[in-house]
């Protein structure tokens, strides 16, 4: 029996499809579970599965979720032993993980002071190149204000060029440079914007690799000092920094660069005194070469690809890990297949991929050999616009990268989501977009592209038929409750075979 | 043998269509007018759980699942989603081309910044406001010189896709 089960009671600190994700895991482990929600949530589906479920203040998220000292009243009045933070929110907050650790809670993640140390992505950086493992080119000192410093900095590193913020984090305080011409500019503005975001206005340069796909390792370390790696992910193609579709292992690594990506990921994150699940990301260039990117001190979106090719269950391995187990050696984590990840979003990719919210009239989920589906939302809840679009993910996992591909193709044309526009249709053209299947893969393969891929098709004639024979059964089918049930009055006109002689469906005549 | 039948003119992308279409059995009879040229289609049809229903198309089975929302169908058929108008809805749509004399909010979300002033003068394509939804900002921007009027909404005010967020004078600037 896991070591995890005497955490007792686990309160996850978060919402959506990873509340639900961790709340199925705890109650697998003998947990009993608690739940937080906001106002805007009191109907949402990871309330009602919890043991039980705390409101923590109104919508806006930081009233509620990014509410510190809401989530630890919680804690303490239900008795949690542990906190699960998910991602996002408070996930990498060295401040949740000290009032936590003050309350006498477990938080499941990285200590808090790895959490501190790593705050400073340029400080992390430094750590890692000291490790000898290989970085993304460019000065490991923050930027000075000094126009002509700035400049020197600038040459020396080479454009294409990033600004990037000390203390940054989702694409906020990133500025893409091309020359010289728009440097200052872009160096007022990403310290602007980095002020706004993080209250610390400090930058960074690095080159910007063209054509590189980004590769991150999975590493799971224990308090014994002893870590793993389960396999490496491919999540090239994203879209404003957004990932959209995810896979491991990561397509055409051969084993010697596999094995050198492993054991950079492993270098750093022992580096970095690491505990816990992690996921340190790297940059994969066209050549081979790999650098560093930056380490996630927290469970990803993608990690069921992991899982589905390691057979393992991660956030059972946090808990496990925050309850003090030991890792087993590398040799228990084998891989098999191959597994494929789409993120089914609440935006519209016709108007420009602009959010999307409602009431979710029809919800359903495709189910099968080699198939997963972690939803957040079931029908009949409302997708707000206070949080994250992420409604879903959908995950196929095959023998080969083929069959996962052929396996979530299918997936995606039998997941259905009415009510809420969402990107169900711009991920199934994109698992089978040619330059997917083969795999010709970086971060920037979507540019430019995006018109195309989220062009519906033309209009079949099914959806005119589909729509009478929902009438004519007498709306939906003749089963479904509700007022969709209900004749319309589509269905009380009166009958054109009144006035049609003569005529036959054509493809039918004789 | 059903003896409702089905007589509807509809509209969804870029598709005006004539819909005619009757149960005979199991199968279904359907006649399509677009453009004054007629199909014709005769098929096997069943009614599923949960608006779903199943057609036999060309040969092949599919699901389609059908709701009628806010006037209007949505249908699910091979991982698209397409929205279907009846033409009192098609006919009820306002058509301005851009010389509205207010700007809307493209989506549901919060207003996350007001930019301009009552009396302001703006240039085409300035920011007029912010409106904010899923951690994701969009600028609402001038769609051409104008003057404003009022502003409708306050920071932080809950925002629905289409409502008016500025007005503007209507005499040219």
């Amino acid at each position: 029996m896991s070591a995890a089960r005497a955490l007792g009671c686990v309160l996850v600190a978060n919402r959506g499809e990873i509340a639900r994700r961790v709340l199925r895991t705890c109650r697998e482990l003998g947990l009993r579970t608690v739940a937080v929600y906001s106002t805007a949530d009191a109907g949402a589906a990871h309330v009602r599965e919890a043991d039980q479920a705390v409101c923590i203040g109104p919508a806006p998220a930081r009233e509620s979720y990014l509410s510190i000292e809401a989530l630890v009243t919680a804690a303490r009045a239900t008795g949690a032993r542990a906190v699960h933070p998910g991602y996002g929110f408070l996930s990498e907050s060295a401040a949740f993980a000290r009032a936590l650790e003050a309350a006498g809670i477990v938080f499941v993640g990285p200590p808090a002071e790895v959490l501190e140390a790593s705050a400073d992505k340029l400080e992390v950086k430094r750590r890692v190149a000291e490790a000898g493992v290989p970085v993304i080119p460019g000065p490991l000192e923050a930027l000075g204000t000094d126009p002509a410093a700035l400049e020197a900095a600038a040459r020396a590193t080479g454009y294409p060029l990033l600004l990037k913020a000390v203390a940054g984090g989702g694409g906020k305080g990133m500025r893409r440079v091309a020359d010289p011409a728009g440097l200052a500019e872009a160096a007022a503005g990403a310290r602007r914007e980095a002020g706004g975001a993080f209250g610390a206005t400090g930058l960074y340069l690095e080159r910007l690799l063209e054509g590189a796909r980004h590769v991150e390792v999975q590493v799971l370390c224990d308090a014994q000092g002893h870590g793993v790696v389960l396999g490496e992910r491919d999540c090239s193609l994203q879209r404003r920094h957004q990932k959209v579709l995810e896979e491991s292992p990561a397509p055409g690594l051969d084993p010697k660069r596999r094995a050198l990506l492993w054991d950079a990921g492993r270098a750093a994150a022992r580096a970095l005194g690491y505990r816990g699940a992690g996921t340190v990301e790297f940059l994969l260039e066209p050549s081979g070469a790999i650098h560093f990117l930056e380490v996630n001190r927290r469970l990803q979106v993608e990690h069921p690809v992991t899982e589905a090719c390691f057979g393992v269950d991660l956030v059972a391995w946090q808990l496990r890990l925050a309850a003090g187990e030991a890792l087993p050696p590398q040799a228990a984590f084998a891989s098999r297949g191959h597994a494929v990840e789409a993120r089914v979003y609440a935006e519209d990719p016709a108007a420009g991929f602009l959010p999307s919210v409602g009431r979710v009239a029809a919800l359903s989920w495709p189910a099968g050999p080699g198939l997963r589906v972690d939803a957040g939302v079931e029908e009949g809840e409302e997708v707000t616009p206070h949080y994250d679009p992420l409604l879903a993910k959908v995950i196929a996992h095959g023998a080969s990268r083929g069959e996962a591909l052929d396996r979530l193709a299918l997936a995606l044309e039998e997941t259905v989501v009415l009510g809420v526009r969402t990107n169900v249709g711009f991920l199934g053209r994109l698992v089978r977009d040619a330059d997917v299947r083969a795999a010709r893969l970086s971060t920037q393969a979507l540019e430019g592209r995006l018109e195309d891929l989220a062009r519906a098709p033309a209009v079949p004639d099914e959806v005119l038929l589909a729509v009478a024979a929902f009438e004519l059964l007498g709306g939906a089918g003749g089963r479904a409750g509700g007022a969709a049930g209900a004749p319309g009055p589509a269905a009380t006109g009166r009958s054109p075979w009144d006035e049609l002689t003569g005529w036959r469906p054509a493809g039918n005549a004789p | 043998m059903s003896a409702r039948a089905l007589r509807e003119e509809l509209e969804v992308g870029d598709r005006r269509v004539r819909l005619e279409a009757r149960l005979e059995g199991a199968e279904l009879l359907a006649r399509l007018t677009e453009d004054g040229a007629e199909r014709g289609h005769r098929v096997p049809v069943a009614g599923g759980a949960a608006g779903g229903v199943w057609l036999t198309v060309g040969g092949r089975r599919l699901r389609a699942v059908v709701r009628r929302v806010g006037g209007r169908w949505l249908v699910a058929v091979g991982g698209e989603v397409y929205e279907v108008l009846p033409e009192a809805v098609r006919a009820g749509r306002a058509h301005h081309g851009g010389t509205e004399p207010f700007a809307t909010s493209p989506m549901t979300g919060l207003l996350a910044q007001v930019a301009v002033a009552p009396g302001e003068r703006v240039p085409a394509g300035a920011t007029l406001l912010v409106v904010e939804a899923m951690k994701m900002e969009y600028p609402v921007k001038a769609p051409r010189a104008v003057v404003v009027r009022s502003v409708e909404v306050r920071p932080g005010e809950a925002v629905a896709a289409g409502q008016v967020l500025v007005r503007f004078e209507e005499e040219a600037p």
